[in-house]
């Protein structure tokens, strides 16, 4: 089942992420920052939460398939497409502000970035307890084993530079105090406004919610962006949760195109997801959005999905039971000693 | 009078006998005279200022705060704390590198900034970062794969401070330490993704400039300083005879930043 079947779908924007965790759409902040401009420009699109790098001609994500164009990798880049198509958040930006708007991207996506990899790949017992488990869990088989590993070497290699330093008596790392300077011109630039530039959001909205969302989870093991967002900057605080329930109140549409994975470890982690991935594909109900599904709907479906499994394995039990069928284990045994022979 | 424990009694008598120390090096450097000394990477004959945009960045802060200090030429990047020169010893003996420099100025020879509000603050890191960032790369991007620039500029920079065949071997050595770095920051090195990043990078700070004498009003800040590193390394280092350096061409579409670049250059560098 192609997206190329249903008109609907060909027309519709396809974003490859990383999957999700800790509550949201995907555990990667450019993922989430893409998430939140689709989300915000109002197009009919669909994520696909493919877990697989490989997919994208740069090996990286998120992923952007319009059509049949060629697909646009990267946030910037996806929000350029976009704007281009004409799905612009930043029409009503003056001159200055898209100054600014670029300005305040990149102190969110280069350096506030790399507070997020501190906290989460160099701070030892948040790698054990908080997020290479969460992480191997949303990746799920063999990439969750494969992939914290390589994303942790990442960090550490671009991590490098920064320091151990004193601050108000106490050793901490450098990136730590800088993170502090760099909420502080975030929680400045926002002040009291519902948005960073007036009340209607913005790319710069959509990037700084991808970043923040994950830098505030109260469940890694050591909080410490956590603690600093919520005790020194709670405006951040109240704006990530505000955004949060902002965009999220509907789930996300699901792309058709999500094949399962053939892998064993999948079926055994979780035999539950893997089948009903495998139902969705067979019943061909995937091409009902989402979205649109009424609850009325999709109890129909599940007992219609239910009635089926159920007389098949009764039909089948009935077939071994009275031995119409038998696995017969005798010719084997006469196999082996042929070959001994 | 307390009990002690016989143990710690022990431990307080030892050592029993301390001998003098058989070699001390002396301070180094020989005293710590009143006045800071700024370690920079060697600027080219007949200028001032170091041919690396890190240490022009300092040496502009330093100049900018009227922080008075003496200039010492090194190339040995592990001489510093951070790994990374340039590195002032304060007037004290400390060494201090990165922000502690800004720090240090501030205290001592006055905050540039302090007259700014909350939102120009905010307006004055993120730009920073913006240069430090993208121009930053294009810049060392420029200096390592830009083919001509390579052989022309940055080879024989480097070669020219060791002897024969370490010179070889070191300058390659660092462009591999400055590929790596690069990688870990992007997982595809373009040249044009890398070069229009600067281009908006330029274009965004040509808008915040606009017609004014230093980014924000009439005194100069730290964002000068590091816009101002930029633009001079870009438009010095890469000039080349006869031939077109795509990044020094962004830099020339702005003509208010090349008059900045060179009102600052005049002001607070030229020879006298």
């Amino acid at each position: 089942m192609s997206a190329l079947d249903n008109p609907g779908d060909a027309a519709a924007f396809e974003l490859f992420t990383w999957g999700p965790a800790y509550n949201l759409p995907s555990f990667d902040p450019f993922c989430l920052a893409s998430i939140a401009y689709l989300q915000w420009s109002e197009v009919r699109w669909m994520v696909n939460e493919c877990n697989n790098a490989a997919v994208s001609p740069r090996g990286e994500l998120p992923m952007l398939r319009d059509g049949l164009l060629e697909p646009v990798v990267g946030t910037a880049k996806i929000i350029a497409h976009l704007k281009k198509k004409g799905h612009d958040l930043d029409q009503h930006l003056s001159a200055t502000q898209v100054a600014e708007c670029l300005a305040y991207t990149s102190l969110v996506e280069e350096k506030l970035y790399e507070a997020l990899l501190f906290s989460w790949w160099l701070e030892a017992q948040n790698v054990m307890k908080s997020t290479r488990p969460t992480i191997a869990k949303s990746l799920r088989g063999w990439a969750g084993m494969r992939i914290p590993t390589q994303l942790q070497q990442k960090a550490e290699a671009r991590l490098k530079k920064y320091r151990k330093v004193a601050y108000k008596g106490k050793e901490t790392n450098e990136i730590y105090v800088l993170a502090r300077e760099w909420y502080a011109a975030l929680a400045n630039k926002l002040g009291n406004q519902q948005y960073f530039f007036g009340d209607r959001p913005s790319s710069l909205d959509a990037v700084v919610f991808g970043h923040l969302a994950l830098h505030c989870i109260p469940s890694l093991a050591e909080p410490t962006l956590f603690s600093i967002l919520t005790f020194e900057f709670p405006t951040l605080h109240a704006y990530c949760d505000r955004l949060r329930t902002e965009l999220f109140t509907a789930p996300l549409r699901q792309s058709p195109n999500h094949r399962p994975s053939y892998i064993l470890t999948d079926m055994l982690r979780s035999p539950l997801t893997y089948a009903r991935s495998l139902l969705d594909k067979l019943s061909g109900s995937v091409t009902v959005p989402a979205k649109e599904m009424k609850p009325k709907e999709r109890r129909d479906q599940l007992v219609t999905i239910g009635s089926t499994v159920g007389a098949i394995a009764v039909f089948l039990g009935y077939v071994f039971y009275n031995g119409i069928v038998e696995i017969d284990t005798g010719e084997w045994q006469d196999g082996e000693k042929h070959n001994e022979e | 009078m307390p009990w002690v424990n016989p143990s710690t009694k022990l431990q307080n008598a030892l050592p029993l006998k301390t001998h003098p120390a058989v070699f001390v090096p002396a301070a180094w450097p020989a005293e710590p005279a009143g006045v800071p000394i700024l370690y920079i990477f060697p600027p080219s004959k007949q200028a001032i200022t170091s041919v690396d945009a890190e240490c022009v960045k300092y040496q502009a802060f330093l100049a900018f705060s009227n922080y008075k200090h003496t200039i010492q030429e090194c190339h040995e990047p592990g001489m510093s704390p951070s790994g990374q020169l340039p590195f002032l010893i304060a007037s004290d003996g400390r060494i201090l590198t990165g922000r502690q420099i800004v720090e240090e100025v501030k205290n001592t020879a006055g905050d540039l900034e302090s007259r700014l509000t909350d939102v120009e603050r905010a307006d004055l890191t993120s730009f920073t970062l913006l240069a430090e960032t993208k121009l930053d790369f294009a810049l060392l991007f420029t200096l390592w794969y830009d083919n001509r620039i390579r052989d022309t500029v940055t080879f024989p920079m480097y070669e020219a401070l060791y002897p024969w065949p370490l010179n070889k071997i070191l300058s390659r050595q660092i462009r591999a330490e400055k590929t790596e770095w690069m990688l870990s920051r992007k997982s595809v090195l373009k040249r044009d993704e890398i070069l229009s990043d600067a281009k908006q990078a330029l274009a965004a700070l040509s808008t915040l400039l606009g017609s004014q004498l230093f980014f924000f009003g009439s005194k100069a800040s730290f964002l000068d300083a590091v816009v101002f590193s930029y633009l001079h390394v870009i438009l010095s280092q890469l000039a080349l005879p006869g031939a077109d350096v795509p990044l020094r061409e962004a830099v020339m579409r702005h003509d208010n930043l090349v008059q900045y670049c060179r009102r600052v250059f005049n002001t607070f560098f030229a020879l006298t």
